[in-house]
């Protein structure tokens, strides 16, 4: 009898207490992505953790590479997928086609207005959404105000966006400043290179590998022109062969030998963060030229988006978590300043941050600038095989470079490898 | 088969030893190429649908023009530095084996390093050695006059500097096997052939290369199974570049299953470099023998 009751006392205890627990349990959700998006995640993890106590959060930093390799091998493994991933805007169309990711519509859709038109589509299928989207890379020129000076040009962002309205003002400019300063315009290498550049002047003039209706693009007399403008900066001289991300391109900023990098905001933080603290108040930032007088004066370049894995048991904290970083307009204020990762939604470009001085632009509203451009940026179909049709081109625009082919040639190539591979896409051109 | 079964029964405790082995040969070595070149026979991008194709696969191989390409660099590569090498270590190794050497493991310790770093680390380190204005490589190269050879800009420059890469690495490796070949050697020949008035060098050409033959060919069949299958470190130095010239078999098909996510193609590519290669090195033991 008196164990009877021991046993019975014991098992009314558990029963209560896990009734007790159920009501906050405690989740831990896990994160994969580099370190940069880590970093401004943190920004605002005080907050996180104060009003969802019971979430907390496991980051994991790889490389980009690891990243992708990481994500594809836990999926196909069905298991070990992380919760939440961030993923780049090039990257996310070959993980929604092989069914990695989880649907995220309901947290899409009622911000579909409000987002930065050139992201949704890769992450969309049947109208259905696979990813949120995070930040974007609008792209402008970044200038040396000094070296400007020297070669007798303006140096306020208005008046050289007047001065340089469109790519052959640029063209003309370079070789000012060429013959003044001995400075490069911008640095181009003809190796090692993922034609960054190329990609987002063409996206600049609408041009990608193909278009919405399957037709391939890259081929167009538009593209040949882009890739011949190009070829005359680096074969005239006005281009610093290094490739980006390397130790010369890196020396050039630094020591002064280019005058303008057509990057993204996120080139902002990298600047004053780590690639040239010390030039503080040289640089500005403007409008890219146009190609043709009316045209659009922004690209894109980078950008990336939160998604869910399908494997992931804990999909109500994952949303939870995506929404509290993507979707809140305090958090992507905090993520911005943090290290200038630029929101994707239109409603936060109205937060009075964005009116203020950045310092290492000699108090230029930095954010403005950039946030004015961004309803201009042209829609650009990555595709599910961005990296391969990437691949291709950066092999062959390096033969064009290099002087193995004409740019016709190098381009043609590039067409005829997407219309052999992927028949479902037809030549224009 | 019963008395298979009878046998197996009697040593029952020795097989239960040896078992470990062959269930992580099995799981980790037979599964995965049974189940790659089932893989090889279909068209599958790493989602849940996997279309049979037959042979298709195989058949755009002799399309792929980079494929193709790779494997021409491949044997351009070989060219470029196996040769060379396995002379040095030969050479390398009989002057360590002198009797005159002093710190004779100090030497062999130093040329046998390389080996070990781990191959990533080696295409790291020599893209910053053969930066082309950053590099050691173009800074020993102007003491002698030299200009600056963009050694991983340009497509020819870029094989040398695979070549190069390759020689520091794997030189040591060679070297130890030379070593050992040479202690085979009776040293009765060399004092019958310095009787009948051999030099150094007639000693050399005429008894010790000779009688390395088998390690020769032993190291020669590696290095072509190791030049075939160059992946890590140049992907790191080069990523196959500049315009292709630098893509090794295995790197393409890293990047046709990895980057490209087509996973069928990469199986049937990975079997047919496997043939090529075992076709290589069958080919040499057959010459070797012929030039018995």
């Amino acid at each position: 009898m008196k164990r009877f009751a021991l046993v019975t006392i014991c098992m009314v205890a558990l029963l209560v207490g896990s009734l007790a627990t159920q009501a906050e349990d405690p989740v831990t959700i896990t994160y994969w992505g580099w370190e940069y998006t880590i970093n401004v995640i943190q920004a605002n993890m005080e907050a996180f953790s104060a009003a969802h106590p019971n979430i907390s959060v496991e980051f994991v930093a790889m490389t980009p590479d690891d990243l992708y390799q990481s994500v594809l091998l836990a999926h196909q493994a069905g298991e070990g997928a992380p919760d939440v991933v961030v993923l780049e805007t090039k990257n996310i169309g070959q993980y929604v086609d092989i069914g990695a990711l989880a649907d995220v519509t309901d947290l899409v859709e009622p911000h579909v207005a409000d987002f930065d038109p050139s992201k949704l589509p890769p992450m969309e299928r049947d109208g259905k959404y696979y990813g949120v989207p995070v930040d974007s890379g609008p792209v402008l020129m970044f200038y040396r105000t000094d070296l400007f000076q020297q070669a007798g040009l303006p140096t306020d962002p208005d008046d050289v966006a007047n001065a340089l309205k469109t790519w052959d003002d640029y063209y003309a400019a370079a070789i000012d400043i060429k013959e003044a300063t001995g400075a490069y315009m911008l640095a181009y290498a003809n190796f090692s290179y993922d034609q960054r550049i190329l990609e987002t002047l063409l996206q600049q003039r609408g041009i990608g590998y193909v278009d919405f209706d399957d037709k391939i693009t890259i081929n167009s007399p538009a593209a040949v022109s882009t890739l011949e403008y190009i070829g005359r900066l680096v074969s005239e001289g006005y281009a610093q062969n290094a490739p980006a991300w390397f130790d010369e391109w890196y020396a050039g900023i630094a020591g002064g030998e280019v005058a303008t990098i057509v990057s993204a905001v996120w080139m902002g933080g990298f600047l004053r963060s780590w690639i040239a603290p010390d030039l503080e108040g040289l640089w500005r930032v403007t409008d890219l030229p146009a190609w043709a007088v009316g045209g659009s004066r922004t690209s894109n370049s980078g950008g990336s988006n939160y998604a869910i894995s399908v494997q992931s048991e804990k999909i109500d904290a994952a949303r939870t978590f995506i929404e509290f970083m993507a979707l809140r307009p305090e958090s992507l204020i905090n993520k911005l300043q943090a290290m200038d990762e630029f929101p994707s939604l239109y409603s936060v470009y109205s937060d009075p941050f964005f009116n203020e001085g950045v310092a290492y632009f000699g108090g230029q509203a930095y954010y403005k600038a950039f946030a004015e451009l961004v309803p201009q940026i042209p829609a650009w179909r990555y595709t599910s095989h961005y990296a391969e049709f990437n691949g291709q081109l950066a092999s062959e625009v390096e033969a064009y470079l290099q002087g193995a082919k004409t740019a016709q040639e190098a381009l043609d190539a590039v067409a005829t490898y997407i219309n052999t591979n992927y028949p479902e896409f037809v030549l224009q051109y | 088969m019963k008395a298979l079964i009878a046998a197996i029964k009697r040593h029952r405790t020795g097989y239960l030893f040896i078992s470990p082995f062959f269930v992580l040969f099995g799981a980790f070595m037979v599964y995965p190429l049974v189940s790659s070149l089932v893989l090889s026979f279909y068209s599958w991008g790493g989602g849940s649908v996997r279309t049979f194709v037959g042979f298709a696969n195989y058949g755009r191989l002799f399309r792929d023009a980079i494929f193709l390409k790779s494997l021409a660099n491949a044997g351009v590569l070989y060219l470029l530095y196996v040769p060379l090498m396995t002379f040095l270590a030969i050479v390398l190794a009989v002057l360590v084996n002198s009797a005159w050497l002093k710190l004779r493991s100090a030497f062999r310790t130093v040329i046998y390093i390389p080996n070990v770093v781990s191959l990533v680390v080696l295409g790291l380190l020599f893209s910053f050695v053969m930066n082309r204005s950053y590099g050691v490589l173009n800074m020993l190269l102007s003491y002698v006059g030299i200009g600056k050879v963009s050694w991983l800009g340009d497509p020819l420059a870029a094989k040398f500097a695979v070549a190069i890469m390759m020689i520091w690495r794997w030189l040591g490796v060679n070297m130890i096997y030379m070593l050992a070949g040479l202690q085979a050697i009776p040293s009765e020949l060399y004092e019958a052939a310095s009787v009948d008035g051999a030099g150094a060098l007639g000693r050399f050409f005429r008894i010790t290369i000779p009688m390395l033959k088998p390690v020769i060919v032993f190291a020669l069949i590696l290095s072509t199974i190791g030049t075939i299958g160059m992946f890590a470190e140049v992907q790191q130095l080069t990523d196959g570049g500049p315009m292709n010239s630098t893509v090794t078999p295995v790197l393409h098909l890293y990047n046709t299953g990895f980057r490209y996510f087509k996973f069928g193609y990469a199986s049937s590519m990975a079997y047919v470099i496997f043939i090529i290669a075992s076709a290589l090195s069958i080919a040499q033991l057959r010459i070797a023998r012929r030039f018995g």
